[in-house]
């Protein structure tokens, strides 16, 4: 059987060369590259050939039905495009002056990110960066219809939400322009409003009839009727399905206006007007929130209360560098397009893992989150955003919000997906590129502390070959080691006994089983004789310093805001408190000072390493991890 | 009005006339010392009509809004006469849509039949406000976002 191989020459006949194109035996680096390219490879360049943003279509089941589908693929990220009823109301000229430039990217992947994973996002950056042109640009791309309410110190719950109204238009007027003008109104009325206000609503049906009667407009045999505000009009509008609803210049709204937008935060997607009778608003599937808003820093803006801010995926952009300035001048002076980087798309060709139905590879994620979650509060603590003047939080909502990323958007590297989730929701909070790089900085090294890439790529290549990563470990369970255990222990809250038992030197040590886990070993210098057989609450950290010191655990009582409560608790069950000495030392004025790196690193060398160099290496580590001030990292209680 | 003012003027409606950033009109500011409007009338580009809707709380904002739609309706220029610091959030909503999409999105409007509207600002028209600087001044960033072209004399 002969086999038509590319150029068109057989298996066994030897390539003739011809006249244009000498035959050269020897494979070129470019050769080499596209013999073993991919079909991963050839997409990406197909992709990039297309550039940041295109159409595709799908065919996709319907029932029985088979239905095309159009997608618009922006900056890597997939949008159904809406066919049916209302639409966008842009047109495309009106983009004419919209250059796509790095700032519009990152504009337009915050918004498209939101979208798709439908979590209400605020961002927050200068006026002239492009904030709101971007997303009516993506609303164009997607045809999808953008309510948007823009926010003023005179903005008004009643437009968001809705009124009562008298259904005539005169007496409208006349009742709507009486309770304008407060200062004109009797004791009564102004304490149906106050009380409607701290309800966080506005006027019920019987209270605007109260009002008007007691302002003396007679609307006796006039029927009331309920308007409703931009938001549930957003919720209902296009049929039932929803639409995009953008908060425009958020921050220039009074903090009394603001605290009224909760109620669509409380319950997302429900919407109780209790004005109107309790009548519930769903939102169609297809609504979305977006806000925006100038940084603080703004005549006339004050920074939102962090309780606040968390409702949204808070997103702090940068202003525009003088090389997009200059590219979007050159844009819209003679259409010279920005050449967007290589960043810009990605490749989603793979089926996704499903991380509930493969539990290996989700845990690796989940350690690798929650010891960065813990390290990047820690950061804010130590003051990482102290300059900014929105302050905000980092909450067990960003990891809800990750989990969704690494679902909805997954890549076929898990681990650039968890990279751009963190991204998304930790870093791009910060408004300083030192503070992004810091957090950045502590991320990569809970990755490589944890080894997250390496397990990740071990887990996702036996699920790729078929074979649950479960067998792998109970292939490794089989010949079990000291040193294999060390190797692959995952940081997590354990209750532990310990056991004495020779260290991987065979020096003297102590041992413990996590159940259903692996052996912790615990050096001998980093902690002193635990009970035998008592259970001890630890929480494992991470491992030793590779390279330093073999066999030291970092243990540490699980939550900070637990730690004083269970030091109380300990003591009073007679446990008394066991540690390392320290790794600092009293300089000549008697305070206590931390050795230096040479210092420690000379003693190791010289095997004069004092007892305390465990705890130092440790203490090193949780600085990598936290930052100074190094938290509370305490240790082993036993029974006095 | 000094002739430098004239000059000013003249050059403000040409711009105002002219410059469609991203296809859409820009919506013009004077700000000048008695923040009326007759000053300004006989500089207005002699081909376009123009209608002069007064702002203040006197007025109900949907008033203004109907002013603004049937001036749109008949391709007249619309004048907004700001006469004190009174921008209620529903005409400041779609003051601000006009500025930057060149149109009007209404329910309610016309009728109580909670249909939505939405008004395009036709070809002809175009949009400007007149004040005086302390009622610009009061009303702070937000309004003064609206503008394109700003007119002080």
């Amino acid at each position: 059987m002969k086999f038509n191989v590319g150029g068109g020459f057989f298996p066994g006949e030897k390539p003739k060369p011809t006249e244009k194109e000498p035959f050269n035996p020897v494979l070129k680096p470019e050769d080499v590259k596209r013999l073993f390219r991919t079909e991963q490879d050839e997409k990406r360049e197909e992709l990039k050939e297309k550039g940041p943003i295109f159409y595709t279509t799908k065919t996709e089941k319907v029932g029985e039905e088979e239905i095309e589908k159009e997608y618009v693929s922006v900056v890597g990220i997939e949008l159904p495009v809406n066919k049916e009823g209302v639409g966008s109301l842009f047109r495309g000229e009106e983009f004419k002056d919209f250059s796509l430039d790095k700032k519009s990217l990152e504009l337009l992947k915050i918004y498209a990110q939101a979208i798709k994973l439908n979590q209400p996002v605020l961002v927050e950056g200068e006026t002239d960066i492009g904030k709101t042109k971007t997303l009516e640009y993506l609303s164009f791309l997607t045809n999808t219809r953008l309510k948007r309410i823009s926010f003023s110190g005179q903005t008004d719950v009643t437009e968001f939400i809705g009124k009562y109204v008298p259904n005539i238009e005169s007496a409208q007027r006349l009742f709507e322009k009486t309770l304008e003008n407060r200062s004109r109104l009797n004791e009564r009325s102004l304490e149906i409003i106050a009380k409607a206000e701290q309800e966080q609503r506005g006027l019920t049906e019987s209270e605007s009839k109260e009002i008007a009667q007691v302002e003396g407009i007679h609307l006796e045999n006039v029927n009331w009727v309920w308007q409703d505000g931009m938001i549930p009009q957003a919720m209902e509008g296009n049929n039932g399905k929803g639409v995009w609803l953008y908060f425009d210049e958020l921050g220039a709204a009074e903090p009394s206006v603001l605290v009224k937008t909760n109620r669509i935060f409380e319950r997302y997607g429900r919407l109780e007007l209790s004005e109107n009778g309790g009548r519930l608003v769903e939102a169609g599937p297809e609504f979305r929130i977006v806000a925006s808003t100038n940084p603080p820093e703004y005549a006339g803006r004050e920074p939102f209360a962090p309780d606040y801010v968390r409702r949204f995926v808070y997103q702090k952009v940068g202003p525009l560098d003088a090389d997009t300035l200059k590219e979007r001048t050159a844009y819209i002076f003679r259409q010279k397009s920005a050449e967007p980087s290589p960043e810009s798309y990605h490749v989603s060709t793979e089926t996704p893992i499903n991380l509930t139905e493969n539990p290996e590879v989700s845990e690796i994620l989940e350690n690798a989150l929650v010891e960065f979650h813990t390290a990047a509060l820690k950061q804010l603590e130590a003051g990482l955003a102290k300059d900014q003047n929105q302050q905000f939080r980092y909450e067990f909502s960003d990891i809800i919000r990750v989990r969704d990323y690494l679902i909805k958007l997954q890549e076929p590297d898990l681990l650039k997906t968890l990279k751009d989730a963190v991204e998304f929701y930790y870093v791009n909070k910060l408004g300083t590129d030192d503070a992004r790089e810091k957090l950045r900085e502590v991320f990569e090294t809970t990755l490589r502390l944890h080894r997250t890439e390496e397990k990740l790529k071990k887990a996702v290549r036996s699920i790729k070959q078929g074979q649950p990563a479960l067998a792998e470990k109970k292939e490794e369970a089989k010949a079990p080691s000291l040193e294999d255990d060390f190797e692959h222990l995952s940081p997590g809250h354990y209750n532990v006994t310990f056991n004495e038992a020779p260290d991987s030197m065979g020096r003297p040590g102590f041992i413990c089983k996590v159940p259903n886990r692996k052996t912790i070993i615990l050096d001998r210098n980093s902690i002193i004789k635990p009970e035998r057989g008592k259970e001890y609450h630890v929480r494992v950290v991470k491992e030793t310093h590779p390279g330093l010191h073999m066999g030291v655990y970092f243990v540490e009582i699980i939550e900070e805001s637990k730690k004083q409560k269970l030091i109380e608790e300990l003591k009073t069950q007679g446990y008394e408190f066991m540690t390392n000495s320290d790794a600092y030392k009293l300089d000549q004025a008697g305070n206590r000072v931390l050795r230096s790196d040479e210092e420690v690193i000379k003693e190791i060398k010289s095997g004069m390493a004092p007892n305390d160099t465990g705890e130092y290496v440790v203490k090193r580590i949780a600085s990598d991890l936290y930052g100074n001030p190094i938290p509370a990292m305490i240790s082993v209680w036993r029974k006095g | 009005m000094s002739e430098e003012d004239q000059v000013k003027t003249i050059t403000f409606f040409q711009a105002l006339n002219t410059v469609t950033p991203n296809n859409t009109f820009d919506m013009g500011l004077v700000v000048s010392q008695s923040g009326k409007v007759n000053d300004l009338i006989g500089l207005i580009p002699t081909q376009a009509s123009y209608e002069i809707v007064a702002v203040s709380s006197k007025e109900h904002p949907d008033d203004i809004l109907k002013k603004i739609v049937e001036a749109f309706q008949n391709k007249k220029w619309v004048i907004l006469e700001l006469e004190e610091a009174y921008m209620p959030g529903r005409l400041y909503n779609q003051l601000r849509l006009l500025s930057l999409e060149n149109k009007l999105e209404v329910v309610n409007l016309m009728s109580s039949n909670e249909q939505e509207t939405v008004i395009q600002q036709p070809e002809e028209s175009r949009v400007f406000v007149v004040t005086n600087k302390e009622v610009s001044e009061k009303l702070g960033v937000s309004f003064m976002s609206l503008f394109g072209s700003v007119l002080n004399i």
